[in-house]
Protein backbone atom coordinates (compact mmCIF):
# COMPACT_ATOMS: atom_id res chain seq x y z
CA UNK A 1 0.00 0.00 0.00
CA UNK A 2 1.61 3.26 -0.94
CA UNK A 3 1.47 6.66 1.60
CA UNK A 4 -1.06 9.40 0.38
CA UNK A 5 0.76 12.46 -1.24
CA UNK A 6 0.82 15.79 0.94
CA UNK A 7 -1.04 17.98 -1.08
CA UNK A 8 0.77 21.68 -1.53
CA UNK A 9 -1.32 23.58 0.93
CA UNK A 10 -0.13 20.91 3.43
CA UNK A 11 2.17 23.00 5.93
CA UNK A 12 3.99 20.41 6.72
CA UNK A 13 4.35 18.40 3.69
CA UNK A 14 8.24 19.04 3.81
CA UNK A 15 8.27 18.14 8.00
CA UNK A 16 9.84 15.48 9.34
CA UNK A 17 7.92 12.74 10.87
CA UNK A 18 8.56 13.56 14.02
CA UNK A 19 7.14 17.15 13.76
CA UNK A 20 3.93 15.47 12.41
CA UNK A 21 3.72 12.95 15.62
CA UNK A 22 4.27 15.95 17.77
CA UNK A 23 1.31 17.91 16.74
CA UNK A 24 -1.15 14.86 16.38
CA UNK A 25 0.18 14.01 20.10
CA UNK A 26 -1.21 17.71 20.91
CA UNK A 27 -4.01 17.79 19.06
CA UNK A 28 -5.17 14.58 20.80
CA UNK A 29 -3.86 15.41 24.20
CA UNK A 30 -5.88 18.89 23.94
CA UNK A 31 -8.46 17.15 22.87
CA UNK A 32 -8.44 14.69 25.35
CA UNK A 33 -8.20 17.36 28.29
CA UNK A 34 -11.20 19.24 27.03
CA UNK A 35 -13.28 16.08 26.40
CA UNK A 36 -12.29 14.62 30.15
CA UNK A 37 -12.65 18.29 32.20
CA UNK A 38 -15.59 19.90 30.63
CA UNK A 39 -17.48 17.03 28.39
CA UNK A 40 -17.26 14.03 31.40
CA UNK A 41 -16.13 12.18 28.23
CA UNK A 42 -12.84 10.33 27.03
CA UNK A 43 -11.08 9.27 24.14
CA UNK A 44 -10.92 5.74 23.56
CA UNK A 45 -8.69 5.32 20.92
CA UNK A 46 -7.43 7.62 17.86
CA UNK A 47 -6.39 6.49 14.34
CA UNK A 48 -5.91 8.18 11.11
CA UNK A 49 -8.73 9.97 9.59
CA UNK A 50 -10.60 8.64 7.32
CA UNK A 51 -10.51 10.25 3.93
CA UNK A 52 -13.89 10.82 2.57
CA UNK A 53 -16.48 12.99 4.70
CA UNK A 54 -19.68 10.84 6.20
CA UNK A 55 -22.46 11.38 6.28
CA UNK A 56 -25.11 13.01 9.33
CA UNK A 57 -22.23 14.92 10.89
CA UNK A 58 -21.50 18.78 11.22
CA UNK A 59 -18.37 20.91 10.98
CA UNK A 60 -16.98 23.54 13.13
CA UNK A 61 -14.14 25.28 11.82
CA UNK A 62 -11.80 28.08 13.60
CA UNK A 63 -9.29 30.25 12.24
CA UNK A 64 -6.33 31.03 13.85
CA UNK A 65 -3.94 34.33 13.47
CA UNK A 66 -0.71 35.37 15.54
CA UNK A 67 2.71 33.57 15.73
CA UNK A 68 1.41 30.66 13.41
CA UNK A 69 -1.60 30.95 10.94
CA UNK A 70 -4.03 28.51 10.04
CA UNK A 71 -7.58 26.22 10.80
CA UNK A 72 -8.52 23.88 13.27
CA UNK A 73 -11.50 21.71 12.11
CA UNK A 74 -13.76 18.87 13.70
CA UNK A 75 -15.90 16.96 12.43
CA UNK A 76 -18.54 15.07 14.38
CA UNK A 77 -21.10 12.57 14.05
CA UNK A 78 -25.11 14.37 14.68
CA UNK A 79 -25.64 11.69 17.89
CA UNK A 80 -22.18 12.24 19.41
CA UNK A 81 -22.88 15.87 19.24
CA UNK A 82 -26.06 15.63 20.69
CA UNK A 83 -24.65 13.79 23.49
CA UNK A 84 -21.95 15.93 24.56
CA UNK A 85 -23.45 19.11 24.55
CA UNK A 86 -26.10 17.37 26.85
CA UNK A 87 -22.87 16.62 28.70
CA UNK A 88 -21.96 20.44 28.68
CA UNK A 89 -24.98 21.47 29.87
CA UNK A 90 -25.71 19.06 32.09
CA UNK A 91 -29.18 18.22 30.98
CA UNK A 92 -31.26 15.76 32.49
CA UNK A 93 -31.31 12.24 31.84
CA UNK A 94 -34.15 12.02 29.05
CA UNK A 95 -34.30 15.65 27.88
CA UNK A 96 -32.58 16.65 24.70
CA UNK A 97 -30.72 19.99 23.90
CA UNK A 98 -31.87 21.47 21.32
CA UNK A 99 -30.21 21.67 17.98
CA UNK A 100 -29.18 25.24 18.31
CA UNK A 101 -27.91 24.35 21.79
CA UNK A 102 -25.96 21.55 20.11
CA UNK A 103 -24.70 24.04 17.70
CA UNK A 104 -23.34 26.41 20.30
CA UNK A 105 -21.45 23.11 22.45
CA UNK A 106 -20.24 22.63 19.21
CA UNK A 107 -18.91 25.71 18.28
CA UNK A 108 -17.36 25.96 22.10
CA UNK A 109 -16.12 22.23 21.60
CA UNK A 110 -13.99 23.19 18.47
CA UNK A 111 -12.81 26.93 19.99
CA UNK A 112 -11.56 25.14 23.36
CA UNK A 113 -9.60 22.08 21.82
CA UNK A 114 -8.31 24.31 18.74
CA UNK A 115 -6.89 27.19 21.55
CA UNK A 116 -5.93 24.07 24.17
CA UNK A 117 -3.85 22.76 21.14
CA UNK A 118 -2.20 26.35 20.62
CA UNK A 119 -1.50 26.73 24.38
CA UNK A 120 0.16 23.29 23.86
CA UNK A 121 1.81 23.07 20.87
CA UNK A 122 3.20 26.77 21.60
CA UNK A 123 3.36 28.11 24.98
CA UNK A 124 4.94 31.79 24.07
CA UNK A 125 3.05 31.91 21.61
CA UNK A 126 0.19 34.89 20.96
CA UNK A 127 -2.31 33.94 18.80
CA UNK A 128 -6.37 34.89 18.00
CA UNK A 129 -8.93 32.94 17.16
CA UNK A 130 -11.95 33.64 14.60
CA UNK A 131 -15.34 32.80 16.53
CA UNK A 132 -16.69 28.94 15.33
CA UNK A 133 -17.85 27.82 12.33
CA UNK A 134 -20.49 25.55 12.04
CA UNK A 135 -21.14 23.66 8.57
CA UNK A 136 -23.37 20.73 7.96
CA UNK A 137 -21.15 17.99 6.38
CA UNK A 138 -20.82 17.74 2.79
CA UNK A 139 -17.62 19.05 1.61
CA UNK A 140 -14.10 17.50 1.66
CA UNK A 141 -12.34 18.10 5.13
CA UNK A 142 -8.90 20.00 3.80
CA UNK A 143 -5.98 18.15 4.19
CA UNK A 144 -3.63 18.99 6.78
CA UNK A 145 -2.94 16.81 9.95
CA UNK A 146 -5.31 14.98 11.12
CA UNK A 147 -6.77 12.29 13.63
CA UNK A 148 -10.26 9.90 14.40
CA UNK A 149 -11.18 9.74 17.83
CA UNK A 150 -13.46 7.36 19.21
CA UNK A 151 -15.10 8.65 22.39
CA UNK A 152 -17.72 7.34 25.04
CA UNK A 153 -19.95 9.10 22.99
CA UNK A 154 -19.24 8.51 19.22
CA UNK A 155 -17.02 9.05 16.61
CA UNK A 156 -15.30 12.82 15.95
CA UNK A 157 -12.47 13.67 13.69
CA UNK A 158 -9.90 16.91 14.21
CA UNK A 159 -7.45 18.61 11.33
CA UNK A 160 -5.01 20.84 12.11
CA UNK A 161 -4.04 23.17 8.81
CA UNK A 162 -1.09 25.36 8.75
CA UNK A 163 -0.98 28.01 5.71
CA UNK A 164 2.08 29.96 7.81
CA UNK A 165 3.32 27.58 10.24
CA UNK A 166 4.86 28.41 13.76
CA UNK A 167 8.83 29.02 13.22
CA UNK A 168 10.41 26.48 15.52
CA UNK A 169 13.34 23.94 15.14
CA UNK A 170 11.88 21.00 12.60
CA UNK A 171 9.31 22.82 11.37
CA UNK A 172 9.12 24.63 7.74
CA UNK A 173 9.23 28.46 8.15
CA UNK B 1 -17.77 35.32 51.79
CA UNK B 2 -20.67 37.54 51.39
CA UNK B 3 -23.45 37.43 48.67
CA UNK B 4 -21.81 37.99 45.22
CA UNK B 5 -23.22 39.82 42.23
CA UNK B 6 -21.55 38.46 39.32
CA UNK B 7 -21.38 39.37 35.22
CA UNK B 8 -20.41 36.32 33.15
CA UNK B 9 -18.95 37.60 29.75
CA UNK B 10 -19.05 35.33 26.99
CA UNK B 11 -20.32 35.68 23.13
CA UNK B 12 -20.95 32.11 23.70
CA UNK B 13 -24.43 31.25 25.18
CA UNK B 14 -23.51 27.61 25.73
CA UNK B 15 -20.24 28.70 27.54
CA UNK B 16 -22.37 31.43 29.99
CA UNK B 17 -24.28 28.60 31.01
CA UNK B 18 -21.77 26.38 31.86
CA UNK B 19 -19.89 29.15 33.96
CA UNK B 20 -23.17 29.55 35.54
CA UNK B 21 -23.65 26.48 36.43
CA UNK B 22 -20.15 25.83 37.42
CA UNK B 23 -20.56 28.72 39.77
CA UNK B 24 -23.40 27.52 41.00
CA UNK B 25 -21.39 23.77 41.58
CA UNK B 26 -18.62 25.32 43.15
CA UNK B 27 -20.58 26.78 46.15
CA UNK B 28 -20.06 29.72 45.55
CA UNK B 29 -22.80 32.31 47.14
CA UNK B 30 -24.02 33.96 44.19
CA UNK B 31 -26.84 36.29 44.54
CA UNK B 32 -27.19 38.01 41.56
CA UNK B 33 -25.83 36.90 37.73
CA UNK B 34 -25.40 39.38 35.17
CA UNK B 35 -25.06 38.22 31.52
CA UNK B 36 -23.09 40.11 28.46
CA UNK B 37 -22.10 38.82 24.96
CA UNK B 38 -19.27 41.27 24.55
CA UNK B 39 -17.30 43.48 26.24
CA UNK B 40 -19.04 46.53 25.86
CA UNK B 41 -22.56 44.52 26.66
CA UNK B 42 -20.80 44.39 29.67
CA UNK B 43 -19.80 48.25 30.24
CA UNK B 44 -22.84 49.27 29.91
CA UNK B 45 -24.03 46.66 32.40
CA UNK B 46 -21.31 47.74 34.98
CA UNK B 47 -21.77 51.10 34.06
CA UNK B 48 -25.41 50.71 35.47
CA UNK B 49 -24.68 48.78 38.56
CA UNK B 50 -22.02 50.32 39.47
CA UNK B 51 -23.93 53.61 39.89
CA UNK B 52 -26.12 51.43 42.30
CA UNK B 53 -25.68 51.28 45.79
CA UNK B 54 -25.27 47.40 45.76
CA UNK B 55 -22.06 46.77 43.12
CA UNK B 56 -21.18 44.36 41.47
CA UNK B 57 -18.66 41.69 43.03
CA UNK B 58 -16.59 39.89 40.26
CA UNK B 59 -16.69 39.91 36.62
CA UNK B 60 -15.96 36.28 34.82
CA UNK B 61 -14.67 37.29 31.27
CA UNK B 62 -13.47 35.46 27.99
CA UNK B 63 -11.41 36.61 26.01
CA UNK B 64 -12.00 36.54 22.43
CA UNK B 65 -15.44 37.96 21.58
CA UNK B 66 -16.93 40.04 18.85
CA UNK B 67 -17.35 43.90 18.98
CA UNK B 68 -15.08 44.05 22.03
CA UNK B 69 -12.60 41.88 23.33
CA UNK B 70 -11.53 40.78 27.17
CA UNK B 71 -8.34 42.99 26.77
CA UNK B 72 -9.80 46.03 25.18
CA UNK B 73 -13.11 45.66 28.08
CA UNK B 74 -10.54 45.02 30.86
CA UNK B 75 -8.12 48.16 29.94
CA UNK B 76 -11.44 50.71 29.48
CA UNK B 77 -12.73 49.18 33.41
CA UNK B 78 -9.02 49.85 34.40
CA UNK B 79 -9.57 53.48 32.41
CA UNK B 80 -12.46 54.50 34.92
CA UNK B 81 -10.90 55.11 38.47
CA UNK B 82 -14.52 54.08 39.72
CA UNK B 83 -13.94 50.61 38.34
CA UNK B 84 -10.81 49.94 39.01
CA UNK B 85 -10.71 47.22 41.96
CA UNK B 86 -13.55 45.56 40.06
CA UNK B 87 -12.25 42.20 40.11
CA UNK B 88 -11.99 40.49 36.89
CA UNK B 89 -11.41 36.68 36.17
CA UNK B 90 -10.60 35.81 32.67
CA UNK B 91 -11.46 31.99 31.58
CA UNK B 92 -10.51 31.12 28.15
CA UNK B 93 -8.75 28.90 26.05
CA UNK B 94 -5.95 30.88 25.32
CA UNK B 95 -3.43 30.23 27.95
CA UNK B 96 -0.18 30.92 26.02
CA UNK B 97 2.28 32.86 28.64
CA UNK B 98 2.34 35.96 26.82
CA UNK B 99 -1.33 36.35 26.71
CA UNK B 100 -1.20 35.42 30.27
CA UNK B 101 1.38 38.25 31.01
CA UNK B 102 -0.53 40.88 29.08
CA UNK B 103 -3.91 40.34 30.78
CA UNK B 104 -1.56 40.78 33.77
CA UNK B 105 -0.42 43.99 33.04
CA UNK B 106 -3.79 45.31 31.90
CA UNK B 107 -5.24 44.65 35.37
CA UNK B 108 -7.25 41.21 35.32
CA UNK B 109 -6.98 39.80 38.54
CA UNK B 110 -6.99 36.18 37.59
CA UNK B 111 -7.05 33.93 34.80
CA UNK B 112 -8.38 30.27 34.42
CA UNK B 113 -7.09 28.47 30.70
CA UNK B 114 -10.41 26.25 29.51
CA UNK B 115 -10.83 23.44 30.22
CA UNK B 116 -11.48 24.33 33.83
CA UNK B 117 -13.11 22.51 36.56
CA UNK B 118 -15.28 23.83 39.00
CA UNK B 119 -13.13 23.01 42.01
CA UNK B 120 -10.71 25.73 40.21
CA UNK B 121 -13.09 28.39 39.93
CA UNK B 122 -13.84 28.38 43.28
CA UNK B 123 -10.17 28.50 44.65
CA UNK B 124 -9.36 31.02 42.06
CA UNK B 125 -12.60 33.53 43.22
CA UNK B 126 -11.68 32.84 47.20
CA UNK B 127 -7.83 33.67 46.21
CA UNK B 128 -9.34 37.07 44.53
CA UNK B 129 -11.89 38.00 46.93
CA UNK B 130 -9.57 37.04 49.94
CA UNK B 131 -7.72 39.86 48.48
CA UNK B 132 -9.65 42.17 48.34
Amino acid sequence: MTEPMPTSDTAFSDAPADSNDVTLSDVVGAARDVLNVMFFSDVLEDADAPPAPRPETMQVYVKFEGDGVGEFRMEIDDPTAESLAGSFLGAEPGSAPSPDEVQQVMGELGNMVCGAFLSRYEKDGLFSLSSPTIERAGAAMPSGVARSLQLLDGTMELRINWSVPVNRPGLPG
Amino acid sequence: MQSLRILIVDDSPAMRAYVRRTVQLASLPVKTVFEASNGQEALDIVNAENEAPNKLDLVFADLNMPVMNGEEFVAKLRANERDANLPVLIISTDATQRRVLRLRELGAQGYISKPCQPEMIRLKVHQILGEQ
